[in-house]
């Protein structure tokens, strides 16, 4: 994908690229004390930057992972919109202070809050994985059923399956996440960390807000809306 | 990919469009851009002789494209007034269509504004589309039903007269005096399946045909966004209001609308939005009938409440027990036979372990698990299942 975002012409991987990362961003931001306000402002900071390619060809992959790289974009854009008092007066509700620690001792929380933001949205992929693998009526019994914790009567009712569907559904989805979260199967915690991930998804007018300001960027470099 | 070409209704808020000086169109002042897409703006407009206000879509003659978007946009609209014998209360209605020198125009109903007061020329007028609806988050259960119906029975008009919208998403969907109704008919085509693959991508079905199927595809992901409040990219995840929507019965009805609606596979879909709002409508029926019902029996019984408490404890001490088996294997997914018949649900879907059964015979003999080449066998000779209530068995690692 890096390759296509670096060619500059291909409108899909941008697209890509937004829907993959903007959740971990968005998440890494309100973690560092951001407003959502705020926090929709470096998704689109971070976003432009990237579209623009001023920062992309600073990648080097022999110098590190792409997640330290991206890590550093977004966490220089976090320090440097909590800095704009402008900001921070229109922020809804206001930023709230970063505690007056030793620089190197903010490094290491801002480094682990990302460790922490990069684990949740990995998660959140997963979950799109399997959203776009299963059968809608199916993936939809699975998180009602497994990650919402209501009963297997009331999901069936919902979701028109039976209730045997909606346990094979859960069934299916959990083996298919341990195949991909491998790294999780041994302690068993897969089910809470994906809740804790899900809770920490951004509102859904977020989600709106910044699908709109992508499409407007998108009309504007390629002249179409956001497919 | 596919064209995206499309034209959708929102506030123009960009440098460029107010730079824009008005376009000359006869019998209309043209105001300023409330709307644009890709070939095309929409403008606010009054009336020199009534003074009414409509909105005016302006297509250009002269499009660098190598399509010819304006001539395509008065085949569609000559299509659809061929096609359609009245007005239908949920089509955006077109007054007028004419052409100057430069461009093609139309003259629409002007939408409400996004505050839900009448369309204006005031300077802060947006113009009321689903879309911007949305942005304030899901809709009530009662205004997601009402809009939903409204949205189906303009589409069934269209496919009642064999034509496709290809482009049914939010923005195309505006509301004047409250009611909504589907708008954009540029790309407004006969229902054939070979027509070509044009509107908005995320709103196209996987299996790419854009015929009523496709509308219908396009219009279930419009009512999961009213249901759940998420951008139809999020389909079919149940959002924050899950708990909520899950105990709503009109919710209820409208998801598992939505869910045959989006079938990946286009047979099992509703052939087009008539099928879709009949199910609809008998689906509503059926929930009220049962919520009349339930009320009739909890009024019956309160009458009769001393006479049934005599006659229930009578039932209960002579009542068998309810019989339920979990059924539970190592490793999981086996199938289970009971006297050699596969146990399967109500739909027909074969259990797999683990799972609870309940309604199953009262005597048994044998119980068989299968699972991928492997079975056990476990022969419990006549066995009351009332008296069992786990059932289980394991392999070995090797098979």
């Amino acid at each position: 994908m890096l390759n296509r975002l670096q060619d500059g012409s291909d409108p899909l991987a941008w697209e890509e690229f937004f829907s993959r990362y903007w959740t971990l961003i968005f998440g890494f931001a309100r973690h560092r004390g951001c407003s959502e306000h705020t926090a929709e402002e470096v998704v689109q900071d971070v976003m432009l930057k990237v579209f623009e390619q001023k920062d992309l060809f600073n990648y080097d992959p022999a110098r590190g992972r792409f997640r330290d790289w991206l890590g550093t974009l977004v966490r220089n854009r976090v320090v440097q919109r909590r800095r704009r008092p402008a900001d921070r007066v229109r922020a809804q509700g206001g930023d709230a202070d970063l505690a007056p620690a030793e620089p190197q001792a903010q490094d290491d929380t801002a480094d682990a809050a990302w460790e922490v933001a990069f684990e949740q949205s990995l998660l959140l992929v997963l979950l799109d994985v399997i959203r776009r693998e299963m059968d809608p009526r199916a993936y939809l019994a699975f998180e009602l059923y497994t990650l919402h914790d209501l009963s297997g009567k009331k999901v069936a009712n919902y979701t028109g399956l039976s209730r045997n569907g909606v346990y094979r559904a859960h069934k299916r989805a959990v083996s298919r996440l341990s195949e991909l979260g491998a790294a999780y199967r041994k302690d068993g915690q897969l089910g809470d960390r994906l809740k804790r991930a899900m809770r920490e998804r951004p509102p859904a007018a977020v989600e709106w807000s910044l699908n709109t300001r992508l499409e407007e960027t998108m009309r504007s470099r390629w002249g179409t809306p956001k497919p | 990919m596919g064209d995206t070409e499309t034209v959708s209704q929102h506030a123009a808020n960009s440098s460029s469009a107010d730079d824009n000086s008005p376009p000359t169109v006869s019998d209309y002042d043209l105001t300023r851009v409330i709307g644009e897409g890709g070939f095309g703006q929409v403008w606010l407009a009054t009336n020199r002789a009534t003074g009414h206000l409509r909105a005016v879509k302006v297509i250009p003659l002269h499009h660098s494209g190598a399509k010819d978007p304006a001539g395509r946009e008065i085949t569609s609209i000559t299509r659809l007034e061929a096609n359609l014998r009245r007005q239908h209360a949920n089509l955006l209605n077109i007054h007028h269509v004419g052409m100057t020198d430069e461009c093609v125009f139309y003259v629409m109903d002007l939408a409400d504004d996004v505050s839900g007061s009448p369309g204006s020329s005031r300077p802060g007028y947006r113009p009321a589309t689903l879309q911007s609806r949305l942005e304030a988050g899901p809709l009530p259960p009662d205004e997601c039903r009402r809009s939903a119906r409204q949205l189906l029975a303009g589409l069934a008009s269209l496919h009642q007269a064999g034509m496709v919208h290809r482009d049914v998403k939010p923005a195309n969907c505006l509301f004047v005096d409250g009611r909504l109704k589907l708008a954009d008919f540029g790309l407004v085509a006969e229902a054939d399946p070979h027509v070509s693959r044009v509107g908005t991508l995320k709103y196209m079905p996987p299996d790419g045909r854009m015929d009523a199927r496709a509308d219908v595809y396009a219009a279930g992901l419009v009512i999961y966004e009213m249901i759940t409040g998420l951008p139809a990219e999020c389909f079919p995840r149940p959002g924050d209001g899950a708990e909520e929507a899950v105990d709503n019965a009109i919710l209820g009805v409208l998801n598992r609308v939505v869910l045959r609606a989006c079938e990946p596979d286009p047979q099992r879909r509703f052939r087009d939005a008539r099928e879709m709002l009949a199910e609809l409508e008998r689906s509503e029926s059926r929930a009220t009938d049962r919520r009349a019902k339930s009320r009739r029996w909890i009024l019956g019984s309160a009458a009769s409440v001393v006479v049934a408490s005599l006659a229930a404890l009578g039932f209960w001490i002579s009542r068998p027990s309810r019989v339920y088996v979990n059924f539970v294997t190592d490793p999981f997914e086996a199938t289970i036979y009971l006297d050699d018949v596969l146990l399967v649900d109500e739909r027909g879907e074969p259990y797999t372990t683990p799972c609870t059964v309940d309604d199953l015979p009262a005597i048994i003999c044998r119980v068989v698990f299968k699972h991928d080449d492997r079975q056990k066998d476990l022969d419990l000779g006549p066995r009351d299942l009332a008296e069992q209530t786990r059932i289980e068995a394991r392999w070995d690692s090797q098979p």
